[in-house]
């Protein structure tokens, strides 16, 4: 089920109806109601999956009270290594498990050999890469002591399949939201009305910004081979624009659906393209992904200690295990090695923590150092964008190599019908808002909200996509 | 605020200049046309009237929509008579779209903003399940149409902008090549019949107008080939130019003339009707 589609619009009402009005002061109800729900929301896109969350809900549901109960260290240990290889061996299968296996065979074939096993037919569940890193940080916890086991699988299983962030995140600690389903929740129209706003923000981040990028980004990637350097200059510029509006549109809805039924997500996007380094911008973007891996990666690998030459490699195997987290594809973990690449003279030059606030505070314009860092950062990281997006490595390779060689600059006219700079107006506007309201956690929010909603509710439905509508693009990791 | 929206669009695209060919048939009214051409892409881009026009001294339109498929034909030819537009002879381009009855999404596009219209609103009703949602709830059909009708065309309407290509003679020329080695398929199997092309004959027949059909050019390397003797069986006085073109230079890919193909097409439509009107 998707946030932007008419079965929401019907499921939302009826669950919050049941939740607040019928359920409302029983906990225990209220959680079984969102468990339900949850599980209704996962299975109207493939019930055949929600075997895979209700089995990866009861391993770590057993495991946690079995560490609990066992004091030895050893058995705690062989514990957590079950947990570990359930959870990674269910994405090992389902996501990489042809990624591997085909690799393995082009490199044989390279060698001279031939091999006969082939990949398998496998679907990709949906939402697995975060619901088993969601389970695993419990786990995890629970082993480091942490926090304490749930006795209750109610709130454990309600915890895990959480609908508002179930398939796309953000990926929530058992520490912060776990106790959330302990205690009893009141309405607040103050919270509700707020999380109304991050809905529609959401919404309009995702109609208006992604899915019209969406249409240039598709045109242009499908037809690179004879586009010239401006065409493919905005094509990386788009789904720069794209995939920001899709995820960080579907992180508002999802934060904002959890804030109606009481819950508080992490924030998972703080303005990213507004950072003025690399580092700066891995602390703005994605941020719950980028947290878990600092917490149960970075830091057990040694962190930030030991020599520097120890630290770049701990950042080198971040990125590209970020990047393989992404998708079983070469593209992703070129994508990863790149922010590596871009993150390594930081750290060398012990810059990476240089900002770490957010820019211009006290004044409405950066200055021109300021301005000259934006757009470098960005520039870097839409050139990784392009791995991000292509299909496979020849490909980004031809694409890169045409937005290099081309040198043509006039504009022009794409198979849809459309010019390829035509979206640059939109996309300032909304960069406009983005910086007016980067010290707020979005721009509906303030004095005269009700007014500004309006503005964004008619912005949605003038310039929303609503023929061409694309599905969120993290829904396939 | 979905009144106001629903409001302000329809009256924008009944007051603006003609921006697509439903919108331009809309505009006339009471004239005569000798020749008509429906088609899809395959018209639109292929057929230069005012070649046609220079060589047979008759008046000529190109009526073809990128993506329309027969059942659009037959509303065009309504719309054309509900317009007293008398016409001569229409030229049909039929080819792979012999195997499909439905409508296309963009001329149903254009058609939106028309729907209370009696003959457009019957139209819809007929072939739409959604026409109920699409008539009364307001600004609906101009969201699931937004591609065709979103505000990109309502701001070119109210500013007055032309189209890319010249509404009166009907032609949008596509020009070079998108690369060589051109392929393309035509289907393995064709229909039983097309009741759609029963309708169009029938409805031609009562309005005294004559029907002729032709496959426009594809490439050399169109697999299938022999669909055109299979939809000859089936429409005898098919005229074939599907092979008319062995070199790749008239394409801009397989299955759509560039304006160097077109325009030697154009020519070659022209001298048969010149041909065909001798004999008669």
């Amino acid at each position: 089920m998707l946030f932007n589609s008419i079965p929401f619009l019907v499921f939302l009402p009826i669950v919050f109806c049941l939740y607040w009005l019928v359920l409302n002061n029983k906990l225990t109800g209220q959680n079984l109601l969102l468990l339900i729900a949850s599980y209704v929301f996962y299975g109207w896109w493939d019930y055949r999956f929600l075997g895979l969350i209700v089995l990866s809900t009861l391993v770590d549901f057993v495991v946690g009270l079995l560490m609990n109960r066992f004091h030895k260290e050893k058995i705690r240990k062989r514990l957590l290594w079950l947990s570990l290889l359930f959870n990674l061996g269910l994405l090992g299968v389902f996501k990489y498990f042809n990624f591997f296996i085909e690799s393995w065979v082009e490199a044989i074939k390279y060698f001279g050999f031939k091999s006969d096993v082939s990949s398998l037919n496998i679907i990709l569940p949906v939402g697995i890469s975060f619901y088993t890193f969601q389970t695993l940080s419990y786990t995890i916890d629970v082993y480091n002591k942490k926090i304490k086991p749930t006795f209750n699988l109610i709130d454990f299983a309600a915890f895990v399949s959480f609908f508002p962030q179930l398939v796309a995140g953000p990926i929530e600690r058992a520490s912060q939201l776990l106790p959330q389903f302990k205690i009893k929740r009141t309405f607040d129209f103050t919270v509700v009305k707020s999380g109304i706003h991050l809905i529609v923000w959401g919404l309009f981040q995702k109609m208006v910004i992604a899915d019209s990028c969406a249409t240039y980004t598709n045109a242009i990637f499908s037809n690179y081979e004879n586009l010239n350097s401006l065409s493919l200059l905005m094509g990386g510029f788009y789904f720069a624009f794209q995939i920001y509006g899709d995820f960080a549109g579907y992180s508002n809805l999802a934060i904002g659906i959890a804030r109606m039924f009481g819950f508080n997500l992490m924030i998972n996007f703080n303005y990213p393209y507004f950072s003025r380094d690399v580092a700066e911008f891995w602390r703005r973007w994605h941020i719950s992904l980028t947290t878990w891996f600092r917490d149960y990666v970075y830091i057990p690998l040694g962190g930030s200690r030991g020599s520097k030459q120890q630290q770049i490699r701990n950042v080198f195997i971040v990125f590209f295990v970020s990047g393989l987290w992404h998708g079983a594809n070469w593209t992703f973990l070129i994508w990863g090695g790149l922010h590596a690449l871009f993150f390594t003279p930081l750290l060398v030059l012990n810059l990476n923590k240089k900002n770490t606030t957010t820019i211009v505070t006290n004044k409405g314009l950066p200055n021109p150092k300021e301005i000259i860092q934006i757009v470098g950062t960005f520039s870097l990281v839409s050139f990784s964008w392009i791995f991000f997006r292509s299909k496979n490595l020849s490909e980004s390779f031809k694409y890169i190599n045409g937005l290099f060689t081309n040198f043509n600059f006039k504009i022009e006219y794409l198979s849809i019908e459309r010019y390829n700079i035509e979206l640059l107006l939109l996309i300032s506007v909304f960069l406009i808002i983005e910086w007016v309201n980067r010290n707020n956690e979005h721009p509906i929010s303030g004095k005269l909200s009700y007014i500004k909603m309006t503005g964004i509710i008619l912005m949605i439905l003038v310039f929303g996509v609503y023929s061409d509508h694309q599905n969120f693009i993290y829904f396939q990791f | 605020m979905l009144f106001l929206l629903d409001y302000l669009y329809t009256s924008v695209y009944a007051k603006s200049i003609p921006r697509n060919k439903i919108s331009y048939i809309r505009s006339l009214n009471e004239e005569f046309i000798d020749y008509v051409f429906l088609g899809s892409s395959r018209v639109h881009n292929t057929i230069d009237s005012d070649v046609i026009e220079s060589i047979t001294g008759k008046k000529v339109i190109n009526l073809g929509i990128q993506g329309a498929k027969i059942d659009d034909y037959l509303l065009m030819l309504k719309l054309l008579n509900n317009q007293k537009i008398k016409v001569k002879t229409v030229f049909i381009q039929i080819d792979y779209v012999f195997n499909n009855e439905g409508t296309s999404m963009i001329s149903k596009s254009y058609l939106m903003p028309y729907i209370r219209d009696s003959l457009i609103s019957s139209h819809i009703k007929e072939r739409d399940l959604d026409y109920y949602k699409l008539k009364f709830i307001p600004f609906y059909r101009y969201l699931v149409y937004d591609y065709k009708l979103g505000f990109r065309e309502f701001f070119n309407s109210i500013i007055g902008k032309k189209p890319k290509f010249n509404l009166e003679n009907g032609y949008n020329p596509l020009f070079g090549s998108i690369n060589t080695n051109l392929k393309s398929s035509l289907p393995d199997y064709i229909k039983k019949d097309n009741k759609i092309i029963l309708e169009i004959n029938k409805f031609a027949k009562e309005l005294n107008i004559e029907v002729s059909y032709f496959m426009a050019p594809f490439c050399f390397n169109t697999a299938n080939k022999d669909f055109s003797s299979k939809l000859k069986e089936k429409i005898p006085n098919l005229i074939d130019y599907s092979q008319l073109f062995l070199e790749d230079t008239y394409f801009f890919n397989c299955s759509h003339l560039n304006d160097k193909g077109a325009k030697e097409f154009s020519k070659r439509v022209a001298f048969d009707i010149l041909k065909k009107n001798q004999n008669n």
